[in-house]
């Protein structure tokens, strides 16, 4: 809904329009008032900044007032740190007036205001949820999931373990200990998988583009089974059989969801994927082994020192170790990034809806410095520029994210699947997720 | 009566239409480009999508209106609807009121931190008095492990039989004059530091500093007697059930509820020093007197300890400073224990005072 101001404004009416600094368009002069309509209104789908269909027979495209206006294949993300900030730090304040019940109310304005500065074909997402039904959902969760968490962190707290190890309850005890806090590991993470395959579902289906709501079908139980198991097979198979997990993960997600009445289809396949991720396994084990020659080479070398009785292991020699044992995690986080974005590329080009095809060209590099500035932004402000970073995740999909082809509009019916009528409360229990 | 050109989805397909918006009495008339009425919402009904802020689109729906959406971008329009439809005021955002709110809602923040800092301690006697014994015993090792392990790292406990008995015996004595589901426990730990402490529970530890620095029986059986008060009026298990009620709202708060976790894993290292505030020392000097006046030990002991500790505590000596630090020795403290303190006889025989002295001579 961005502007053609042209051919917005009955004769005689003045047209106000206000263009921010840097708006492209302060290229395009404004009509004249009085101006009539330059163009049937018919010739338009929307109110939008798109540009018309390229005439019958192909050609340039009509360059009238449109050199400024949103490109039709991607989205175009708006939003300004500034307000977003104040969204933000509001959010904290009224979190702690009101003990944190806020929270849920805070995440939808948030959310609100990203899908309102996102737009496609000129067309603005909509986000419709309500903050009471975030709060029903977590609360829905919580009747569930707290007894058992919040029955053993009182059980920890009030009634330790005996710490002596001649207590004749000591490893009677402890063994209860790690037995249930093994069983409860194992139920969150099944809960894991639920609460994103419950939490995707809900968002999509208070996602609105032209009226028109997305919806996701089956069972948020079976994908937790199936997240479940396919984590196990992964370790079990150290890692080689990630790539294909995801993918049926992905498959099992997008081939269930539906924009409006247009089912979305996805055919991704994992031997694409193979390649970046078998370079990021095989760099990984060569650091480890890398890491623990050189952790075995530092304690050879500090072995004088360190067999001296009462000698304390000097500082330097602690720092390297920990750094030679620090490498294997981040070097396996930063190659990994080159498999995710062939994981995003595959999904995109493998997938399509109605009429419209897409396609998400990111680097391997170009999502590790995405990764990593975000990391470093949220570590530096200790966690104040997280509206920076939400609006950065919106930027990025805006950057790469290419949607081709035309859509019937009055072909695409609204889904007669309304969602779930409460909101994400598994995800809210765990934690998951930003906004 | 005012027209402004707007566009309309129905909601059941994906197909935008111009409309021209019109301000009518009680509704908003959206008629389409040949003049036909797609639909009148009543102001009362209407609702934004979302706050809108300047150089926004005003997007709209109706409460009855399903999912049919209008979108007009003049931005007039919102000032000129909000005269009709009174609840979509708040979310108009087009001239910001940033500043303000935020200040506003900051002093609300400071006015509930406030209120939680001073409200929820109120909370933490009555839940304390909830508690199963076995439940406190247990947490009380727990913090007696954590304290030792800091004021007093690798330290011995003293065994000697005939110190440790009268020490025992002493703590006996006393805490039969009250009537409390406790069981004492006293240990003697070999360290220079002068300090004492009770942790929930009854677990009471004395460390060898302050035996060397009593000069007589009735001064630690008045060190004993405040401590066992600390233990009768639950002021350790209060404090950890303060500590942990602030954590879990401030984790609350700010979304975190992971936070609950990290408390029972910092357990007790922020309560290791075990200071009470001083409302809770005198309440244990209360009670530590009258069950010495009860056992008719001289209650002067306990201030005579005081005095000369605090006399002391001029030089660098840091155990004394470390008691001071926990037991505030004020005028009027000492005064208070003085006026109260009736009992004239002996805590211990001169035997039991030199076995005690000397309980450090086997450790274990």
């Amino acid at each position: 809904m961005g502007g053609d101001e042209r051919t917005r404004f009955p004769a005689g009416q003045e047209p106000i329009v206000q263009r921010r600094p840097g708006d492209p368009r302060h290229q395009v002069p404004l009509a004249p008032a009085g101006t009539p309509p330059q163009r049937p209104r018919q010739l338009r789908e929307d109110d939008s900044t798109e540009p018309p269909p390229l005439p019958p027979g192909g050609g340039r495209r009509a360059a009238d007032g449109y050199s400024g206006g949103a490109p039709r294949d991607r989205l175009v993300e708006d939003g300004r740190f500034g307000e977003l900030f104040v969204l933000f730090i509001i959010n904290i304040l009224l979190g702690i007036v009101t003990l944190g019940i806020y929270r849920f109310w805070g995440k939808t304005r948030i959310r609100k205001y990203i899908w309102s500065r996102s737009s496609f074909r000129g067309e603005r997402f909509e986000y419709s949820g309500t903050g009471l039904e975030l709060f029903l959902g977590f609360l829905f969760a919580f009747v569930i999931f707290g007894p058992p968490f919040i029955g053993f962190y009182a059980w920890l707290y009030f009634d330790p373990p005996p710490q002596d190890p001649n207590d004749p309850q000591f490893l009677a005890r402890l063994g209860l200990l790690y037995l249930v806090a093994f069983g409860l590991i194992i139920l969150a993470f099944f809960f894991l998988h639920v609460a994103t395959f419950a939490a995707y579902r809900y968002r999509l289906s208070r996602t609105l583009w032209h009226g028109i709501r997305g919806s996701v079908s089956g069972s948020a139980w079976t994908y937790g089974c199936l997240g479940f198991g396919l984590s196990l097979l992964n370790g079990i198979s150290l890692g080689w059989t990630k790539p294909w997990a995801d993918t049926v993960l992905i498959k099992y997600r997008l081939d269930r969801t539906s924009i409006g009445s247009e089912p979305l289809t996805c055919n991704i396949q994992a031997g694409p994927l193979y390649g970046t991720f078998a370079a990021a396994w095989v760099i990984t084990l060569v650091t480890t082994i890398v890491a623990i020659a050189g952790i075995v080479g530092v304690v050879f070398s500090f072995r004088d020192l360190m067999q001296r009785p009462g000698q304390q292991p000097p500082m330097s020699f602690l720092v390297l170790i920990v750094l030679l044992y620090l490498l294997i995690p981040v070097v396996w986080l930063a190659t990994i990034n080159f498999y995710r974005a062939a994981l995003l590329r595959q999904t995109a080009a493998t997938s399509r809806v109605s009429g419209l095809t897409f396609n998400f060209g990111v680097g391997g590099w170009r999502l590790l410095w995405f990764n990593f500035s975000n990391f470093l932004l949220v570590l530096i402000s200790l966690g104040l520029l997280l509206p920076l970073v939400i609006l950065r995740y919106a930027r990025f999909v805006a950057e790469y994210l290419r949607i081709e082809g035309e859509l019937d509009y009055a072909k695409v019916r609204q889904s007669q699947d309304r969602g779930p009528r409460y909101g994400e409360g598994i995800a809210e229990f765990f934690g998951l997720g930003v906004i | 009566m005012q027209d402004f050109p707007g566009f309309f989805s129905d909601g059941h397909t994906a197909e935008k239409r111009p409309v021209t918006v019109r301000l009518g009495a009680s509704a908003l008339g959206l008629r389409g480009p040949k003049g036909e009425a797609l639909a009148d919402w009543p102001y009362r009904e209407l609702r934004l999508v979302e706050e809108v802020y300047a150089g926004q689109p005003v997007r709209l729906r109706a409460k009855s209106g399903g999912d049919a959406r209008l979108v007009v971008r003049e931005p007039h329009f919102l000032d000129a609807l909000g005269r009709h439809a009174p609840q979509l005021r708040t979310a108009n955002l087009q001239r910001s009121r940033a500043l303000p709110r935020a200040l506003a809602w900051g002093a609300a923040t400071l006015a509930t931190l406030v209120g939680l800092y001073f409200g929820l301690p109120l909370l933490a006697e009555p839940v304390a008095g909830l508690m199963p014994l076995a439940w406190e015993e247990r947490m009380g090792q727990n913090v007696r492990g954590q304290v030792l392990a800091l004021l007093a790292r690798n330290a011995k406990e003293c065994a000697a039989p005939q110190g440790r008995a009268a020490l025992e015996g002493l703590v006996k004595r006393l805490a039969g004059t009250v009537e409390s589901r406790y069981t004492f426990r006293v240990m003697v730990v070999d360290s220079p530091v002068v300090n004492a402490f009770a942790a929930p529970g009854g677990y009471i530890v004395v460390f060898r500093g302050l035996v060397d620095k009593a000069s007589s029986g009735e001064e630690v059986a008045g060190v004993l007697a405040h401590e066992m008060g600390h233990v009768i009026e639950r002021h350790g298990t209060e404090a950890l059930i303060r500590q942990l009620g602030m954590n879990a709202v401030l984790g609350a708060m700010l979304g975190d509820a992971s936070g609950i976790g990290s408390t029972a894993a910092d357990i007790g290292s922020q309560l290791a020093v075990l200071s009470y505030g001083r409302a809770a020392e005198r309440e244990a000097d209360r009670v530590g007197v009258s069950m010495l006046n009860r056992a008719d030990i001289r209650g002067a002991g306990l201030v005579a300890f005081f005095q000369r500790v605090g006399k002391e505590s001029g030089g660098d000596d840091r155990g004394v400073l470390r008691y001071l630090g926990t037991h505030p020795p004020t005028g009027e403290r000492a005064a208070d224990i003085e006026a109260r303190a009736i009992g004239k006889g002996d805590a211990m025989s001169a035997a039991e005072w030199q076995a005690l002295r000397t309980v450090c001579t086997i450790k274990r």
